[in-house]
C-alpha cells in the first residue's frame, strides 16, 4: 500500500510541478526587464534628471 | 525606425531592417542569427516623393501618399479633376471615355463628424471581463467568400478600366480624419499585376475641398507629382531568425515573434515595430540573465504579414506543415481562411514545436492572452500569469483572435498564441496610417510587454512537457500525410 502511494506520488508530482511558475526566474526577468525603466524614471526618457518622488511636488512648484 | 523607415516587404528598407535585426540579435548574443528566404513574393516598391497641390484659383498643399505598388506620374501632371463614384462593376460603364488624360477624384465628399470619444483607450476590469467570456461563434466573417470574390472582381474591372482609359492619376480620400489617413496597397505586388495608373490617398479634409469644387463645377486645377520605384533585383523576401540554444531538450523549440514589415505611411512603429522591439527585448533579457533553457528559444521577425501572413506561412510550410495551393482559379487571391482546406503534409519538426507566442496589436502593454479555443492550456497559463497580475496581466480568453502570424501555426495544428494588449491609440490613430511613428510608442508599455513575453517563453521552454495542442480536425486527420 505504502509502495503504491509512493508510485502515485511519484507519478503525480511532475504534473503538479509542471504548472508551477518559476518564481526565481520570473523575478530575474523582471529585474533585468525593468532595470532600464528604473534608470529611465530617475533620469527621464528625455535624458533629464528627475527629482526623487518625495521631492517631486517641491520641484514642480519651483518650475 | 527613424533611420530605416517604413518596411514594405521587398523594399530596400525591409532588406536593411532584416540585416539590422540579424546583426543586432547576434550582438545580443543569440546564435544562428540569419535571414531565411521565402518566395517569390513579387516586386519590391518604394516611393521617393508625392505632392498633390491645388494650383488654381488658390494654392494649397494636400497631404497625400501614394498607394503601394502603384506607378509614378513621370513628372508633374496638371488639370481640372473629374470626380467619379464607382462602387460596383455596373457603375464603371457610364465613365467610359470620360477620364482619359484627366486627374480623377474617386469618391464623394466624406462626412466627418466631431470626435465624441477619446482616441486613447486601455482595458478596464469590465472590458477585460467581457473579453474573458467566450463569444459563441456567430458564423460569419466580416466578408463572406462570395462578397470577397465580388469585391476582387470589381477591383480587377476597375483596374482594367483605368488601364484602358489612362487617366493621369487617381486620387482617393483617406478614410479617417484630422490629417490621419490609412494608406496601404492594392494587392498588386506580383509580376504582371501592377495597378496601371498613379494612385494616391489624400487626407479626407483636403480631398473634400477638391470634391466640393468638382461638385460645384468650379474651374480649378490640381497638380500631382509622384515618383515611385519598382525593385526587381530580388523577387524573394526574408524572415529574420535567431536562437538561444536549448540544453537537454534542445531539439524542441519555443518560438516568439512579431512581424517586422509595415506599410509605408509612417515608419511602422506600432505596426509592428512595437512587437518586433518587444520580442527582441524579451530575448535580450533572457540572454542577459544567462539562462540555459531546456528547449531552444527561437525568435522570428516576419516579412509579408501585411500582404496576408505570407512570411510566417512560408516558414511554417518550410519547417512544420504545409497544404498545397488550390488549383481552383476561383480561389486565386482569396485569403487563406476562405479557401477550401487542402490536405496537410506534416514534417518531423511539427512534433518538436512547443509553442509560438506573437505580439502584433500595437504599443499597449499585455493584459492577457488569447487561448485560441485550446482549453488544455488554461491551467498552465493561469499558473504562469498569477505572479504577473500586478503588471496588469489578468485575462485568459478562450476566444480566437485573427489577423496576425499566430494563425499560420494554428492553421496546421500547432499551439500559436497572440497576446491581449491595451489599445492605446491603435485603431483610432496609428494602425496603417501616416501617424504610425515613433512618437506613438509607449516605452513603459513595451518594457512590460517584453517582460511578459520573456516570462511566457521561459516557462514554455522549461516546462517538463510541451504545451498541449488542439486536436486536428477530422478532415485534417483523414487527409494528413507525413512528409517524405
Amino acid at each position: 500500500m505504502k509502495k503504491l502511494l509512493l508510485v502515485v506520488l511519484a507519478l503525480t508530482f511532475p504534473l503538479i510541478a509542471a504548472d508551477t511558475p518559476d518564481l526565481t526566474m520570473q523575478t530575474r526577468i523582471r529585474q533585468e526587464g525593468f532595470r532600464n525603466s528604473k534608470d529611465g524614471s530617475r533620469h527621464g526618457v528625455d535624458g533629464l534628471r528627475r527629482p526623487p518622488p518625495h521631492r517631486l511636488a517641491e520641484h514642480e512648484a519651483r518650475q | 525606425m527613424d533611420y530605416v523607415g517604413p518596411r514594405l516587404t521587398g523594399s530596400p528598407n525591409m532588406k536593411r531592417a532584416n540585416e539590422w535585426t540579424r546583426d543586432k540579435l547576434t550582438e545580443l548574443g543569440l546564435s544562428n542569427a540569419h535571414l531565411e528566404q521565402w518566395g517569390p513574393f513579387g516586386r519590391g516598391w518604394s516611393y521617393q516623393s508625392c505632392t498633390v497641390r491645388l494650383v488654381s484659383p488658390d494654392t494649397a498643399e494636400m497631404w497625400a501618399l501614394p498607394r503601394a505598388w502603384t506607378p509614378g506620374t513621370n513628372g508633374p501632371v496638371r488639370g481640372t479633376p473629374v470626380k467619379i463614384k464607382v462602387e460596383k462593376i455596373e457603375d464603371i460603364e457610364k465613365y467610359k471615355g470620360k477620364v482619359g488624360g484627366k486627374i480623377v477624384l474617386e469618391g464623394d465628399v466624406r462626412e466627418l463628424k466631431p470626435k465624441e470619444k477619446s482616441d486613447f483607450a486601455r482595458y478596464d476590469d469590465k472590458s477585460l471581463g467581457n473579453l474573458a467570456q467566450y463569444e459563441m461563434p456567430r458564423g460569419g466573417q466580416r466578408f463572406t467568400r462570395e462578397e470577397f470574390i465580388k469585391r476582387r472582381d470589381f477591383r480587377k474591372a476597375l483596374a482594367k478600366f483605368f488601364a484602358d482609359e489612362k487617366p493621369l492619376a487617381v486620387i482617393e480620400p483617406g478614410n479617417t480624419d484630422f490629417g490621419t489617413f490609412i494608406v496601404q496597397g492594392l494587392g498588386t505586388q506580383k509580376d504582371g499585376e501592377q495597378f496601371p495608373v498613379p494612385s494616391v490617398v489624400v487626407s479626407a479634409e483636403h480631398y473634400n475641398r477638391l470634391a466640393r469644387l468638382a461638385d460645384q463645377k468650379k474651374s480649378f486645377e490640381v497638380e500631382v507629382d509622384v515618383k515611385t520605384t519598382y525593385h526587381d533585383d530580388d523577387k524573394n523576401a526574408y524572415n529574420t531568425i535567431a536562437e538561444i540554444p536549448g540544453t537537454d531538450k534542445k531539439g524542441e523549440v519555443v518560438m516568439i515573434g512579431a512581424h517586422l514589415d509595415s506599410w509605408h505611411g509612417g515608419t511602422g512603429a506600432t505596426d509592428n515595430g512595437a512587437g518586433s522591439v518587444a520580442a527582441m527585448e524579451a530575448v535580450r533579457i533572457l540572454k542577459a540573465i544567462g539562462i540555459a533553457p531546456k528547449r531552444t528559444i527561437r525568435i522570428a521577425l516576419w516579412s509579408g504579414e501585411e500582404q496576408g501572413l505570407l512570411g510566417s506561412r512560408a516558414y511554417v510550410a518550410q519547417h512544420f506543415a504545409s497544404r498545397p495551393e488550390s488549383t481552383d482559379p476561383e480561389e486565386k487571391d482569396l485569403p487563406t481562411s476562405m479557401r477550401k482546406k487542402m490536405p496537410l503534409t506534416i514534417k518531423p519538426e511539427h512534433a518538436k514545436l512547443a509553442a509560438y507566442f506573437n505580439m502584433d496589436n500595437g504599443t499597449g502593454k499585455i493584459r492577457g492572452i488569447y487561448m485560441q479555443e485550446n482549453a488544455a492550456v488554461r491551467p498552465i497559463f493561469e499558473s504562469w500569469v498569477e505572479p504577473l497580475k500586478d503588471l496588469g496581466v489578468t485575462t485568459l480568453t478562450m476566444r480566437n483572435t485573427g489577423g496576425t502570424d499566430h494563425l499560420s501555426y494554428d492553421d496546421v495544428g500547432l499551439p500559436g498564441f497572440q497576446f491581449i494588449q491595451d489599445e492605446i491609440e491603435y485603431e483610432t490613430l496609428t494602425h496603417h496610417t501616416n501617424y504610425d511613428v515613433y512618437e506613438r510608442l509607449q516605452r513603459d508599455d513595451l518594457a512590460q510587454a517584453a517582460v511578459v513575453m520573456a516570462t511566457f517563453v521561459w516557462e514554455a521552454a522549461n516546462r517538463p512537457e510541451m504545451l498541449p495542442r488542439k486536436p486536428l480536425s477530422k478532415e485534417d486527420l483523414e487527409g494528413t500525410k507525413p512528409a517524405k
